[in-house]
């Protein structure tokens, strides 16, 4: 252990005299200042502090992850360069504790580099509303949507159900060899059923109701508002850019039977919305069953008659503070620079410096887009059954997420709270099973390596 | 994997074949080698460029793995920590962190090795002060000079009082006072009871230091045996006298004439080495100035200084002799009693409590005349002492041993 120690000691002196961890380091000193006083987003106090946050973030992740990436394939290419290793492999230190030091080392340089830099993002975003001229109402918005931490729950279209629709009614169609198929493939006339049913589940006519229930919705506080979230769209153009509704919104259950709720229904009366914009309001607590059970009514009030697609609506409750929520968006990004951290020192004690790190580069770049790269590996899987088995399903296994929901940052930017399960759940998942298999692979290569191998060309 | 443990190096059939890529042998680097070194054995490794010597060091290592065969030091692996932190390795070129410094870079090899801080403080002191780059301990290694870089290559190896001394071209890079000083410790370390393995081409440094070479071509043991047997020609005999009147030469003419044996006389030649060395000597003595590194005349003295014999005293467990070297002038194979400053040094070794302030008196220069105030009688005493004593250093290794374990 003390040799372990010893050597992620001297690998964090050797990290901080390389040129590209000073020029990370000296990016980022300088340029997120600079982003705090030079970013105005939308104008709007919140839109300056999402703006920030986000750049911010993203930027700081970007680079300490491409820094960890260089680093943790250099290391042991460098030493291996200058023949140092040579020295140490044939002191008392086995091979395998060669890389736990070289692993902590990197480890306890990203950790420091990530605390300062997050602490400074979090001290800039804390701070910037009492240097910007923003009125009490953008204040008290920020307070409400960006400060804070709120468990989302959002309406979500059940695409299984709308394939099994789209399914039934091409049989009759096929039964009833209607005159659409003609010309078509059958495939291509399944996809524009389901587009056609997607769009209907989605869309309200004028006049007419949609509903959307939640369930298990309990906030810690019931003091605290409920946040309804939603963006509309149009299917035509409105002449004011506006949709008209009203949102009933409680336990509606039994309103079918004409029974009311013990709880109260929040009645929004009409509410005119700019379209296409992200809207938001306020609905209290006490209007949530005591199962937690909870109903939004929405009617489109036909003052212009148009039709509204309501794309996504969302229910936001305050279940944490910002802070804690902060915290838990950077140990996700953490959780990132163990992996590469583990995958980079994994790849040099086998790979060239230049190899290892394209690879590396290439496995991040795959994890940050990994929804388009996964969806042509599962393409795969209906012609390549059994390769894609025992292949490409292990690779896909074995590769990180770091878009979507491991992204902490629209997370943090729309206020919105990483649970402490799901961050456990990354943590063991990526940080510890991944990172620990592709390292094991490591030790496992390095431990039967020749140290002073020579390799001969022809 | 205890082995017969009367050899310190003992190799079964080592083969090492170099391979391309599609797996051909190309090279065939060593070939069948039966290597056995006797326990505080001095074995020097001769060979031109290529043939072998690096590659049979790096096996014996675990730097390579052999082809075929297989290769035991100290009586197991030396890739078990157990065998490892008691053998002591110069690679052929100071492969080192550049950006450490001297002092760094042996705190961090002697942590490598768990030792106790402050045994690991008194050895740093003790050897940078020994190869003479006490003066530069906070400088960065990669602004060192080729015999610079040696020197602490050296002192890395030396870092944890090793049984086992594997030195690949000890002396190459360094001036000839230098390439003495690594030939004067050699000698004093084999009679401290250390086994040498050194390899090199440089014959003139093998034939002065070692008891057995081996010259190994093409990988293959081409002769092996005590240097003296190897060099002695048999067929000729040598008397070397103090100058002879004429008188005296015609009448051991006419006894040689006698015998029917030819002759030859003249004066014998003194080595270029110990010419150089006398000139160097003879200017420090007249303190010329000099524009070299400060740390080269330093290690002029090191180890006929009391205070480097000291140091030697400290990193090996043996009798304290004093060095011996034939060839050498007496300025430098004189070595003086120790005083009382060192006694307390080395009863601090052998204690584990260390105060401050006795170390302290330890890094102060020791004044030529105090050495020569010192008596025979106390040299006695000392020596006595010492004997007690030689389990100091290796007593905090032995604890730092079980940590290892724990």
């Amino acid at each position: 252990m003390a040799n372990i120690w010893t050597i992620a000691k001297n690998t964090i002196a050797q990290i901080f005299r390389m040129k590209i961890a000073l020029v990370v380091i000296l990016l980022l000193a300088v340029l997120l200042p600079l982003l705090s006083v030079v970013i105005v987003g939308d104008g709007t106090l919140i839109g300056k502090l999402q703006t920030f946050s986000s750049y911010g973030l993203s930027l700081t992740s970007l680079l300490l992850c491409i820094l960890t990436i260089a680093i943790s394939c250099y290391m042991l290419n460098s030493d291996f360069k200058d023949k140092v290793v040579y020295t140490i492999l044939t002191k008392p230190v086995l091979r395998y504790q060669y890389l736990l030091g070289k692993f902590f080392g990197i480890l306890v340089v990203n950790f420091i580099l990530l605390t300062v830099f997050s602490v400074m993002i979090f001290a800039f975003t804390i701070y910037l509303p009492r240097f910007t001229k923003a009125t009490d109402k953008e204040i008290k918005q920020a307070d409400n949507e960006f400060f804070t931490s709120r468990i989302s729950i959002a309406t979500h279209i059940d695409r299984e159900k709308i394939k099994s629709q789209a399914k039934e009614k091409l049989k009759k169609l096929i039964e009833s060899n209607a005159p659409i198929l003609e010309g078509k493939s059958h495939n291509s006339v399944f996809n524009t059923l389901c587009g056609s049913i997607a769009m209907k589940e989605r869309s309200v006519e004028p006049g007419a109701v949609k509903k959307w229930s939640f369930e298990n919705v309990v906030p810690d506080d019931l003091s605290k508002p409920l946040y309804i979230r939603f963006t509309f769209k149009t299917l035509n153009d409105t002449p004011d850019n506006s949709v008209y509704t009203r949102w009933l919104i409680g336990d509606l259950s039994d309103m079918d039977s004409g029974k009311l709720p013990d709880t109260p229904i929040y009645d929004s009366n009409l509410r005119k919305d700019v379209v296409d914009t992200v809207r938001e309001f306020q609905v209290p607590a006490d209007i949530i069953a005591k199962d937690g059970h909870l109903d939004i009514a929405m009617q489109n009030m036909y003052y212009n008659g148009t039709t509204i697609i309501a794309d996504k609506v969302e229910l936001l409750y305050k279940s944490d503070s910002f802070a804690l929520n902060f915290f838990r968006g950077v140990a996700l990004i953490f959780i990132r620079l163990i992996f590469l951290t583990s995958l980079g020192v994994s790849l040099s004690t086998w790979l060239s410096f230049p190899v290892a790190i394209m690879v590396a580069l290439v496995i991040y770049a795959t994890g940050s887009i990994n929804g388009f790269i996964l969806d042509s590996f599962s393409y795969l899987s209906h012609t390549t059954a059994v390769y894609y088995a025992l292949l490409v399903k292990p690779i896909i296994f074995m590769l990180p997420k770091f878009d979507g929901i491991y992204n902490p940052t629209p997370m943090i930017v729309d206020g919105k709270t990483i649970t402490w399960l799901f961050l456990g759940s990354s943590f063991f998942f990526t940080a510890f099973v991944k990172s620990s298999l592709i390292f094991l692979y490591g030790i496992f290569v390095f431990k039967n390596r020749e140290i002073a191998r020579i390799t001969l060309h022809n | 994997m205890a082995q017969n443990t009367e050899y310190a190096i003992e190799t079964i059939s080592l083969t090492k074949a170099f391979k391309d890529w599609w797996g051909r042998t190309k090279v065939l680097a060593v070939d069948d080698l039966e290597l056995k070194i006797k326990h505080n054995e001095v074995y020097g490794l001769l060979g031109p460029n290529g043939s072998g010597k690096s590659t049979t060091i790096k096996m014996l290592l675990s730097l390579l793995k052999p082809t075929k065969g297989v290769s035991f030091v100290l009586g197991g692996r030396s890739d078990d920590p157990k065998i490892s932190s008691r053998i002591g390795f110069l690679p052929e070129e100071s492969y080192l962190y550049k950006y450490l410094s001297a002092r760094e870079t042996l705190k961090f090899y002697g942590d490598l090795f768990g030792l106790p801080s402050k045994v690991l403080n008194m050895r740093i002191d003790s050897l940078l002060d020994m190869v003479g780059l006490a003066s530069v301990a906070n400088r960065p290694v990669g602004t060192f000079s080729k015999g610079m870089a040696r020197r602490i290559g050296l002192a890395q190896a030396l870092i944890n009082d090793p049984d086992l001394l594997i030195l690949d071209e000890p002396t190459s890079g360094l001036d000839p006072i230098g390439t003495r000083q690594i030939k004067d410790l050699i000698v004093s370390l084999a009679k401290r009871g250390k086994t040498i393995l050194m390899c090199s081409h440089l014959l003139a440094d093998v034939e002065d230091v070692c008891d057995r070479i081996g010259i190994l071509y093409g990988g293959k043991m081409q002769t092996e045996g005590y240097v003296s047997d190897l060099l002695r020609r048999n067929d000729e005999q040598q008397i070397t006298t103090s100058p002879l009147s004429e008188e005296a030469i015609s009448k051991i003419k006419e006894i040689v004439q006698k015998e029917k044996a030819s002759m030859s006389i003249g004066s014998p030649m003194d080595s270029l080495e110990n010419l150089f060395m006398r000139i160097v000597k003879e200017a420090q003595m007249r303190n010329q100035e000099t524009s070299g590194a400060v740390s080269t005349t330093n290690i002029g003295d090191f180890l006929s200084d009391d205070s480097s014999q000291d140091v030697l005293d400290k990193l090996v467990s043996a009798d304290i002799k004093p060095i011996q070297e034939d060839s050498s002038p007496s300025e430098v194979e004189k070595v003086e009693p120790l005083e009382t400053p060192d006694n307390s040094l080395l009863n601090q070794l052998s204690s584990k409590s260390v105060s401050v302030e006795s170390t302290e008196a330890v890094t102060e220069p020791i004044e030529k005349e105090d050495a020569q105030e010192a008596s025979s009688a106390t040299d006695e005493v000392n020596t006595d002492l010492l004997k007690n004593l030689m389990k100091g250093p290796d007593a905090p290794e032995g604890e730092s041993k079980e940590l290892d374990n724990g």
